[in-house]
């Protein structure tokens, strides 16, 4: 290709970082701290890709992996991986980092396919890792906002049942949350210790210190980073899972995933944050199979060798009794949130609808002559003046007393 | 209860007054005995119903000389009768314009004998748009025709209508505000006394009509067939109605009173903030038919106090009507309702019913967003700048079929046993594998 290309192909010390996940561990927030500070990682020597005309982290794993979202044409998607790559090579910066979570279901072969595609540049993977317990609760939640309709029960059974692991949720939840199945992948690929897993820090540590930590990796100071403005997914309490699942009972998936992600993360899931009930937490049933789980995630990760940041102390659950179980919601809970939705949604419809022309019938109006078109003005100019009258009346007494004796005396006419 | 003093059928009695010619500011110069009747209404009368059926069956009624003005490329009605008042929808100013004198028009070139106008919004007139009204066809000899129906019946279809039409009162609310004189000026009371006092109403058309060409036509109880009332309304017009076989689309229906209590709260939710035809546009007519569609009929009744009051409105009216001479077609007892014992208010609901309903709303609401969203944007995204345009793309189209086949495949297995046999067999195949590997 050109001079500049052939530049950056030959230097030795480009490093790029993978950052493949996992699920709700906090990557949304990670990828918003990234955003928000491209220009001044840039001045570290950290290359972040994303912005206007460049690829898009998403898209670009999509087009790796060959997936489409369900329902929707490909123009967005196909191409991306094959610009990702590009741009990272092109880059003069002597580090890039990506991130996106779906990196992690990658198989052997598409791995391998990802880490050669930046050759000859030393490619690191990071992996970060959380408490199983909130994982679990979270990932269910993220299920029900992607139009899936099981209850935290079958949810939870299906991921302890060992018969059950070829099927929806509990292959999708091991798929995304098996960290020693995918640490083993990635280390068939890259050497053990350039696959780094940073643990996301317990809920009370000091904002900032997963960011911390994993800039620690890639070798930059994340405190001189600024925090981003607005990072973490709308938080959707107990209330408002249980009555988005019941939607997706009633919708039985009549909208493909990218109708249903536009109206239920932009639009439902803002207004069900608001309808309250506390935070979700896990059943005492579900301690014992979600501790041993994690055990076995910690063993993983330390017989796979691989560098750790952080403490795996934090992988360890903890539970509290604050919060409630998911599912004890009440009808009258349930059907006040409901109808705040429906208000929002409602408003919002009616708007986006307000703003699509082409609704209307034509004026029959345009083709009346002049005078006619006079009268017709007078006539509206006068019942608007009424109606405003009338109006008044309802807010105010003295116009009230006269329009009710006015109406008295033509009832009596 | 209050039926000791009922009537038997008044039927189709001319009445024996004499018509008021001295009262009749209209130039009666009718050539060839042309007519045009105007149903005024009243509002709840069932009039939704005979307008879809003579506008479903323009063609019928034409064959029998009877002009139902409308249709493809013709007047609308009921914005001519808003064009006329000088009504505009708040959002559809500019359909209104000019539609009194295309109708108008179209009647004056009609070869038919008789036309029929209707339009509830007509029992709202003024003596002065009245007389407008009448003016408008000045060839012709024009009838008054209104519905009128049993008052309790009125009510709970007047707050049914008043929550389609973004209003918030409680049915207790709405109940008490009607009943009270003192607050006649004042809504819920107004709105429904300017569409229900009856004889109000019609002192209006007779200063404009004379008394003679008054037709009030009674609206059959609850039970009854609705070609009954269809059937009294010809009776006045002079159409046979068993020729109006054509069906029609759509019909009001009734709430069920988890509908009313949930769409009554959601107006709470909006607070006003959708003007009036966004209003209409979405909750009257896309939230209420999807509520609408499956619901069974409920009877519901009101309370005896209520029910007392009702009954004396309707024995008043009755008495009224008899005084005035009016032509009356159908049974007078139809206004003056019996006492139903009725398990059910009509604000009487529980969560469980209500929940129900709003999900069914909101499960609806949540599908017309998408599909406009999909419509608008969703269906249409821009490739990036920066995807090669060659090269790169059959492979990644290929790797597309690849995924499509495995999530095919994995999705049958979440539905049959046999297949996922042998994904499971894979999966513990390779934990298998792993464990082994590892030392």
């Amino acid at each position: 290709m050109t001079d500049r290309h052939n530049a950056a192909m030959s230097a030795p010390s480009r490093r790029v970082f993978l950052h493949i996940g996992l699920h709700k561990t906090g990557t949304t927030y990670l990828q918003g701290v990234l955003r928000a500070n491209r220009k001044r990682l840039a001045e570290l020597g950290v290359f972040y890709p994303g912005g206007k005309g460049q690829p898009i982290h998403t898209f670009a794993v999509y087009d790796l992996f060959g997936r489409r979202p369900r329902g929707t044409g490909d123009d967005r998607i196909s191409g991306q991986w094959a610009a990702m790559t590009r741009v990272v090579t092109e880059s003069e910066l002597p580090v890039a980092v990506l991130s996106e979570e779906a990196t992690s279901l990658a198989s052997v072969s598409q791995a391998r396919k990802a880490v050669r595609s930046f050759e000859p540049a030393e490619v690191h993977v990071i992996v970060t890792v959380r408490d199983l317990g909130r994982v679990a609760l979270s990932a269910w939640q993220e299920d029900v906002k992607t139009d899936e309709t099981w209850t935290w029960r079958e949810y939870a059974d299906a991921l302890t049942d060992p018969d059950a692991r070829a099927k929806a949720p509990a292959r999708g939840f091991w798929r995304r949350q098996d960290v020693p199945a995918i640490l083993d992948i990635w280390t068939q690929v890259v050497p053990a210790e350039r696959v780094h897993v940073v643990t996301v820090p317990p809920a009370g540590s000091p904002p900032g210190e997963l960011s911390r930590r994993f800039g620690t990796v890639i070798g930059f100071d994340a405190a001189t980073l600024d925090e981003p403005d607005s990072w973490d997914n709308v938080s959707v309490g107990p209330t408002g899972t249980e009555l988005l699942r019941r939607i997706n009972q009633r919708l039985h998936r009549k909208l493909n995933q990218r109708q249903y992600h536009d109206v239920v993360e932009t639009d439902l899931a803002p207004i069900l944050a608001g309808a309250g009930g506390g935070s979700l937490r896990l059943p005492e049933s579900d301690r014992e199979w979600v501790t041993r789980e994690a055990d076995r995630i910690t063993e993983g990760i330390r017989a796979a060798g691989c560098p750790v940041v952080g403490d795996l102390d934090d992988l360890r659950p903890r539970f509290d009794d604050s919060g409630r179980p998911p599912g004890e919601v009440s009808d009258d809970e349930l059907l006040e949130a409901a109808i705040d939705s429906l208000a929002g949604l409602t408003e919002q419809f009616a708007r986006a609808k307000w703003r699509r022309p082409g609704r209307d019938a034509a004026a029959v109006g345009d083709q009346a002559p002049g005078t006619a078109r006079v009268g017709s003005a007078t006539r509206s100019v006068w019942f608007r003046g009424k109606r405003a009258a009338v109006n008044l009346a309802d807010r105010n007494p003295v116009a009230e007393r006269a329009l009710g004796a006015y109406l008295r005396r033509r009832r009596r006419d | 209860m209050l039926t000791a003093h009922r009537r038997p059928t008044v039927g189709q009695v001319t009445p024996s007054r004499a018509p008021d010619i001295g009262q009749c500011t209209m130039p009666c110069m009718t050539r060839d005995n042309r007519c045009v009747y105007l149903h005024i209404g009243l509002y709840k009368t069932g009039t939704t119903y005979l307008q879809n059926l003579w506008r479903a069956n323009r063609k019928q009624l034409a064959e029998q000389g009877v002009h139902y003005p409308g249709g493809q490329d013709g007047p609308i009605q009921v914005f001519a009768v808003s064009d006329l008042f000088g009504r505009r929808p708040k959002g559809g100013e500019e359909r209104i314009e000019g539609q009194w004198d295309e109708l108008t028009a179209a009647v004056q070139a009609s070869p038919d004998p008789i036309t029929l106008i209707s339009d509830e919004s007509l029992s709202l007139a003024t003596a002065r748009d009245a007389r407008k009204a009448v003016e408008g066809f000045p060839d012709h000899e024009v009838h008054v025709v209104a519905t009128v129906r049993d008052l309790g019946r009125v009510l709970l279809s007047s707050w049914h209508q008043a929550i389609k039409s973004d209003e918030t009162w409680t049915w207790r609310q709405f109940v008490d505000g009607v009943r009270d004189p003192v607050r006649r000026g004042q809504n819920p009371g107004r709105s429904f006394w300017i569409r229900q006092d009856l004889m109000a109403i019609l002192d209006v058309w007779q200063s404009v009509v004379p008394r003679d060409r008054m037709h009030v036509v009674t609206v059959p109880p609850a039970g009854a067939s609705k070609d009954v009332l269809l059937e009294r309304v010809g009776k006045v017009v002079g159409y046979d109605n068993t020729p109006l076989t054509e069906a029609t689309v759509w019909d009001n229906r009734a709430f069920a009173t988890a509908d009313a209590e949930v769409l009554r709260r959601l107006n709470e939710g909006l607070g006003h903030r959708l003007n009036e035809r966004q209003h209409h546009r979405v909750v009257r007519r896309l939230l209420t038919r999807e509520l609408t569609r499956n619901s069974v009929a409920e009877t519901v009744g009101l309370d005896p106090d209520d029910q007392a009051w009702v009954s004396a409105e309707g024995q008043r009216i009755v008495d009224d009507l008899v005084a005035s001479g009016y032509e009356v077609v159908g049974d007078l007892a139809d206004l003056v309702p019996t006492e139903t014992e009725t398990p059910r208010r009509p604000d009487e609901t529980t969560s469980d019913e209500m929940l129900d309903s709003a999900l069914r709303a909101l499960t609806a609401m949540t599908e017309e967003y998408a599909k406009l969203w999909w419509e608008g944007t969703g269906a249409r995204p821009a490739a990036p700048d920066s995807a090669p345009r060659h090269g790169g793309r059959w492979r990644s189209r290929i790797r597309a079929q690849r995924f499509r086949v495995k999530r095919g495949l994995l999705r049958l297995a979440d539905r049959s046993r046999l297949a996922a046999m042998p994904v499971n067999g894979y999966l513990r195949l390779r934990d298998a594998r792993r464990r082994r590997s590892r030392p």
